[in-house]
C-alpha cells in the first residue's frame, strides 16, 4: 500500500491489472469529485469517471513525468466531460433563469457570522448549476483558465464566457444566500 | 459576508480542488470487466491485421509468379522458332553455305557438307525430350560438335520446356507460391521514436535517354522485385524524420535473347574465344558472361562484342554483329530465354514525412534521398523455369543517390502497434552505369506493407 505512485505509473505502463486497481484506488475519490463538478447529474459523472480511468490506462504512456500526475489525470477527465458536453449540448435548452433573480435581492447578510459551507454543499451547488455556467465557473473559478482558453475549448466566444460566468456567480451567490438564511433560521427556530 | 467575485471563486476553488468524495461503490470492478473486454477486442484486431499482411503477401507473391509466367508466355508467343532449334532425326539445310545439320539422340547437331540442291526449312519439326547420350547416333559422322550438355546442364531440355507453359504454370504455383513473411512490422503517436519493419514487391523499370532508346524499350522489360528491411523513425506533432537500412533489388527483363553455346576450342567462326565471349549491351550495361562457352546475342538489339574490361567502341559492335549474322553461326543451337538483370542494393533511406492526417488513422506524405551501395550485380537467363546466373553487368555505379516520394498510412491496432501501408516511388538521381553513352535511371513502385512499434 505504500507503493510509489512512480511505480505503480510504471506498472500501468506494463497494463498490469494490480497497478491499476491501486492507481484508481489512490485517485478515485478526487476523479469523482471533479466528475461531480463537470456532470449534470450523477449518472454521467459515473460513466465519466468509469471511462476516464480506462482512457488514462490506454494513455499513460503519454504521460512523461512532467507536471503532476494527478494534474494530468485530472485535465483527462476535464476533456471527457467536455466532450459529453458537447456531444448533448444541443438538448440543453439555454437557462435564462438569472431573471428569476434580482441583484437587489440577492444575499444581503447583515449578520457577520463564521458559518462555514462543507465542500459536500458547495459540490452540490455547482452541481445544480446550469450546464454551459457549471462548466465556465468551473474551468475559470477552479480550474483558473483564461476567458480565451474556455471560449476555445467550449466553442463560445469570450463575451459569452464572461456573461456565463457572471451568471454563475449570481446563481451561486443566491444559492449560498439561501443556504445561509436558511441555517440562520434554523438555528433562530432552535433557541 | 460573501460578496465579491474573488471571494466566490476562492471559496469554491479552496474547498473543491482538492476534494474527495468517496466513489461509487462497484465502479472498480465495472472498469476492469471494461479493461478486460478492450483487450480481448485488441487481440483480435491483432489477428485480424496479421492475417491481413499475410493475405497482402501472400497475394503480391502470386501476382509475382504470376508476372514472371506472363512475361515467359509472352515471349513464347511471339517467339518464332529459329532454325537452330530441331527434332531429333530432323534435318536441316542451308542454301547459303550447303551445309546440312542433323539431329541426333544424344542431342548433337551434326553439320555436314552436302552437294544436293539445299531445302532450306526446318522438318518433322516437334518439340521433343532428347533422348540419353548412351543412345547410337542415327546419322552420317558428325563434321563439328557444336554444343555440349555437360558445359550447360539442362540446356537442351528447356526446349520442351518452352513448349509447355500451362502445365508448367500451374507446377510453378503448386511448387514455387512461396509465402516470404517479409517483415516483422510494428506500431505509433508524437515527441516518439519508432521502429518500423517494411517490405514490398517492387515494380522495376527505368527511363533511358540516348540514340537508341526506342530500340531498347521494344526489348526491354519492367520486372518484378522487392525491398525489404527496417527504420527508426522519430515523430514530433505531424512530423517525422526516419532513417534506415533496407536491401532493395532493382532489376530489368531483356527479352527474345539468344544464348549459345561455343566450344572453348572452335574459333572457325571468327571468334576467338581463348580471349573473349561475347557480350550484350543493354540499356544498363554490358552483360559479360562469366563463361567463355557462352554467347549472350540478340541481333536485333545491340550486341557488343567487347574485350574484358575495356570500353566498348562502335567498330567491335558492327563487327561482332557482322560475325553473328554470318552464316557459320546461323547454324548454332540457340536458346531462347529472357535475361533478368538484378542490381542488389543496400539502401539507406533518409525520409521526412508530413502528417496532414491525424485521427485514429495518420496519413501523411513522404519525400526522402536514398543512399544506395551496390551490394552485388547479377544477370540470370530464364532456362528451365530456373534462374541460372550466367555472367554480370559491367561498370555498374556503386554508389547512387534515389529521391523517393510516397504516401504512409498508419492504422493503429493497439497502443504500440501499428499496421503500415505506404505506396512509394523511388528513381534514381545518376545513371546506372558510369561507362556508357546512354543515361539510364531506374525507378521503382511498390506497396511496402509492415508493421510499426512505439519503442
Amino acid at each position: 500500500m505504500t507503493d510509489r505512485v512512480e511505480e505503480i505509473i510504471a506498472g500501468c505502463r506494463k497494463g498490469d491489472s494490480r497497478a491499476q486497481e491501486k492507481l484508481y484506488h489512490m485517485f478515485a475519490n478526487r476523479m469523482w469529485v471533479v466528475c461531480r463538478r463537470y456532470a449534470p447529474d450523477i449518472e454521467q459523472a459515473r460513466d465519466i469517471l468509469q471511462e476516464g480511468f480506462i482512457v488514462v490506462f490506454e494513455k499513460i504512456h503519454q504521460y512523461r513525468g512532467n507536471g503532476s500526475f494527478e494534474g494530468w489525470m485530472r485535465r483527462i477527465f476535464i476533456n471527457m466531460a467536455l466532450a459529453e458536453y458537447r456531444k448533448k449540448r444541443l438538448l440543453y435548452c439555454e437557462t435564462n433563469e438569472l431573471q428569476l433573480y434580482s441583484r437587489k435581492e440577492s444575499f444581503e447578510h447583515e449578520e457577520e457570522d463564521t458559518y462555514e459551507f462543507s465542500e459536500a454543499e458547495l459540490l452540490e451547488m455547482i452541481a445544480s448549476l446550469p450546464p454551459q455556467y457549471r462548466l465556465v465557473f468551473n474551468l475559470y473559478a477552479i480550474e483558473e483558465m483564461s476567458h480565451k482558453d474556455i471560449a476555445q475549448m467550449l466553442g463560445i466566444s469570450e463575451g459569452t464566457s464572461k456573461s456565463n460566468l457572471f451568471r454563475a456567480r449570481e446563481w451561486l451567490k443566491k444559492k449560498l444566500a439561501e443556504k445561509h438564511a436558511g441555517i440562520q433560521k434554523a438555528l433562530k427556530v432552535k433557541w | 459576508m460573501i460578496d465579491s467575485r474573488d471571494e466566490i471563486d476562492r471559496l469554491f476553488r479552496d474547498k473543491l480542488s482538492d476534494y474527495g468524495e468517496e466513489a461509487p461503490p462497484y465502479m472498480w470492478e465495472k472498469i476492469e470487466d471494461r479493461l478486460r473486454q478492450k483487450r480481448r477486442i485488441r487481440m483480435v484486431r491483432i489477428w485480424v491485421a496479421l492475417a491481413a499482411s499475410i493475405a497482402l503477401i501472400v497475394s503480391m507473391g502470386v501476382g509475382y509468379y504470376f508476372g514472371q509466367y506472363r512475361a515467359k508466355q509472352q515471349v513464347a508467343d511471339k517467339y518464332t522458332y529459329p532454325e537452330s532449334i530441331m527434332a531429333v532425326g530432323s534435318e536441316q539445310s542451308s542454301a547459303e553455305t550447303g551445309q546440312l545439320s542433323k539431329m541426333t539422340k544424344d542431342g548433337e547437331v551434326a553439320v555436314q557438307q552436302v552437294a544436293h540442291e539445299p531445302v532450306n526449312r526446318v522438318t518433322n519439326y516437334q518439340p521433343v525430350a532428347l533422348a540419353s547420350p548412351a543412345e547410337p547416333v542415327d546419322s552420317g559422322a558428325p563434321v563439328k560438335e557444336i554444343t555440349t550438355s555437360a558445359s550447360f546442364p539442362g540446356y537442351m531440355n528447356s526446349r520442351q520446356g518452352l513448349c509447355q507453359q500451362n502445365s508448367l504454370y500451374h507446377t510453378l504455383l503448386a511448387e514455387r507460391m512461396i509465402v516470404e513473411p517479409e517483415e516483422k512490422p510494428k506500431d505509433s503517436a508524437h515527441g516518439q521514436v519508432f521502429l518500423a519493419f517494411t517490405a514490398a514487391p517492387l515494380y522495376a523499370y527505368r527511363v533511358v535517354n540516348g540514340a537508341q532508346a526506342a530500340t531498347l524499350d521494344e526489348f526491354e522489360k519492367p520486372a518484378v522485385t522487392f525491398s525489404a528491411g527496417m527504420h527508426a523513425i522519430y515523430a514530433s506533432r505531424r512530423f517525422q524524420l526516419s532513417m534506415g537500412l533496407y536491401f532493395t533489388r532493382m532489376a530489368l527483363r531483356i527479352d527474345k535473347v539468344v544464348l549459345r553455346e561455343v566450344a572453348q576450342t572452335y574459333d572457325s567462326y571468327g571468334i576467338n574465344t581463348d580471349q573473349q565471349s561475347a557480350a550484350l549491351l543493354n540499356s544498363s550495361g554490358t552483360i559479360q558472361p562469366t563463361t567463355r562457352e557462352l554467347i549472350v546475342s540478340n541481333t536485333e538489339l545491340v550486341v557488343a562484342y567487347q574485350y574484358p574490361d575495356q570500353t566498348l567502341s562502335q567498330h567491335g559492335v558492327d563487327n561482332f554483329k557482322a560475325s553473328l549474322m554470318g552464316e557459320n553461326l546461323r547454324n548454332m543451337p540457340g536458346e531462347l530465354t529472357s535475361l533478368t538483370q538484378q542490381f542488389n542494393y543496400l539502401e539507406i533511406p533518409l525520409n521526412f514525412q508530413y502528417n496532414f492526417y491525424q485521427r485514429r488513422i495518420t496519413v501523411g506524405l513522404q519525400t526522402g534521398i536514398n543512399a544506395n551501395l551496390l551490394a552485388s550485380n547479377s544477370t540470370y537467363a530464364e532456362i528451365e523455369d530456373q534462374q541460372t546466373k550466367i555472367g554480370q553487368t559491367h561498370h555498374l555505379r556503386t554508389f547512387n543517390l534515389a529521391a523517393v516520394m510516397g504516401i504512409s498510412v498508419a492504422i493503429p491496432f493497439t497502443q504500440r502497434l501499428s499496421f503500415l501501408v505506404e505506396p512509394r516511388f523511388r528513381y534514381y538521381l545518376l545513371s546506372v552505369n558510369r561507362n556508357m553513352p546512354l543515361d539510364t535511371h531506374p525507378y521503382s513502385y511498390g506497396i511496402y506493407t509492415g508493421i510499426r512499434v512505439r519503442y
